[in-house]
């Protein structure tokens, strides 16, 4: 925890933390793009915020999760993300509507009534 | 098994995003809750825009980050699909943010209140442009006018296609209801378009 966290959002670390990168690398990640770590450790040399979006991502789940869950806001996890993309270490799973297909919503009605 | 350091690809999981919208108050979060398989989460998004004057409650200037709350659920349908709910922000003001929050979605659930209708107004307006389907859950809160579906439709003017039900975003049997609607109106839409109706 840094000093400034009890005080709200800490603009400037987020700044650093993305080098002054306000785009992420790949734009197609939305808040429901799930990531995926591809690797068993992080390499040694990562830096601590794309360590740390790594290990969390050893369990498959959207920007907005990690988000949430790293306290960061969600351009910041794109930025990150596309880090770890570039170096090949996390996996993008993404859907576009059209590909949606009969089955799987039926598998949805399914999962939804049995709530 | 090989030894690289990169294990072998994954297979592909598809996350599958739907939108609750409505006007501010009307039970967004509450519906998401209703249903989501972990508590709802909120994330955050600093939106840099131009200040335009309308953050009256905040005179710290010439603000230019906003930082919008944004809360969503998740529902598990099993290991490669995955339903993520999100809420839009329920004041006008955050519109700016709605691509952000809609693009790639596959529907959404537009919640009125009968007290407000007219709040659910830009909501409608922007599926409708955007051509992301939707059902209208009529919000049936305590002491609120009761009209008949079809009275609400008339004065929404969605077109007969779009599925208006009731919705009570504190049941879950009825949240669950509202989001099987809009599912069971895209398997027709999908059958309709592979002409097997």
């Amino acid at each position: 925890m840094s000093p400034h966290d009890s005080a709200g959002h800490d603009l400037v670390r987020p700044f650093i933390m993305t080098a002054g990168r306000t785009r992420a690398e790949r734009r197609d990640l939305r808040l429901e793009t799930m990531l995926q770590s591809r690797v068993e450790q992080p390499p040694r040399d990562l830096p601590s915020e794309q360590e740390e979006l790594l290990r969390l991502c050893a369990v498959p789940q959207s920007i907005a999760e990690a988000a949430s869950k790293l306290g960061l806001v969600v351009g910041v996890v794109q930025v990150i993300a596309g880090d770890l993309i570039a170096r090949e270490l996390i996996e993008v799973h993404h859907t576009d509507p059209v590909e949606i297909e009969l089955d799987m919503l039926t598998k949805m009605i399914e999962r939804v009534r049995a709530i | 098994m090989h030894a690289s350091q990169q294990t072998a690809a994954r297979p592909r999981i598809m996350p599958v995003k739907f939108v609750v919208s409505g006007g501010f108050g009307v039970g967004k979060t509450t519906f998401v809750g209703a249903i989501s398989e972990i508590e709802p989460l909120r994330t955050e998004a600093a939106m840099t825009t131009v200040s335009e004057g309308v953050d009256d409650l905040t005179h710290v200037g010439a603000k230019t980050t906003t930082t919008v709350a944004m809360d969503f659920g998740r529902i598990t349908v099993d290991e490669t699909l995955v339903m993520y709910l999100f809420g839009t922000p329920g004041q006008d003001r955050f519109g700016f943010m709605w691509d952000d929050i809609c693009n790639g979605a596959l529907g959404a659930v537009v919640l009125v209140d009968t007290r407000r209708i007219d709040m659910c107004f830009p909501a409608i307006d922007y599926f409708e442009a955007k051509q992301i389907p939707f059902v209208v859950g009529v919000n049936t809160f305590d002491g609120a006018p009761r009209y008949a579906i079809e009275e609400v439709r008339d004065a929404l003017g969605v077109a007969g296609h779009v599925p208006l039900i009731e919705c009570d975003a504190r049941a879950k049997e009825s949240v669950k209801l509202s989001l099987i609607t809009l599912l069971e109106s895209l398997v027709a839409q999908a059958r309709a378009r592979e002409g097997v109706a």
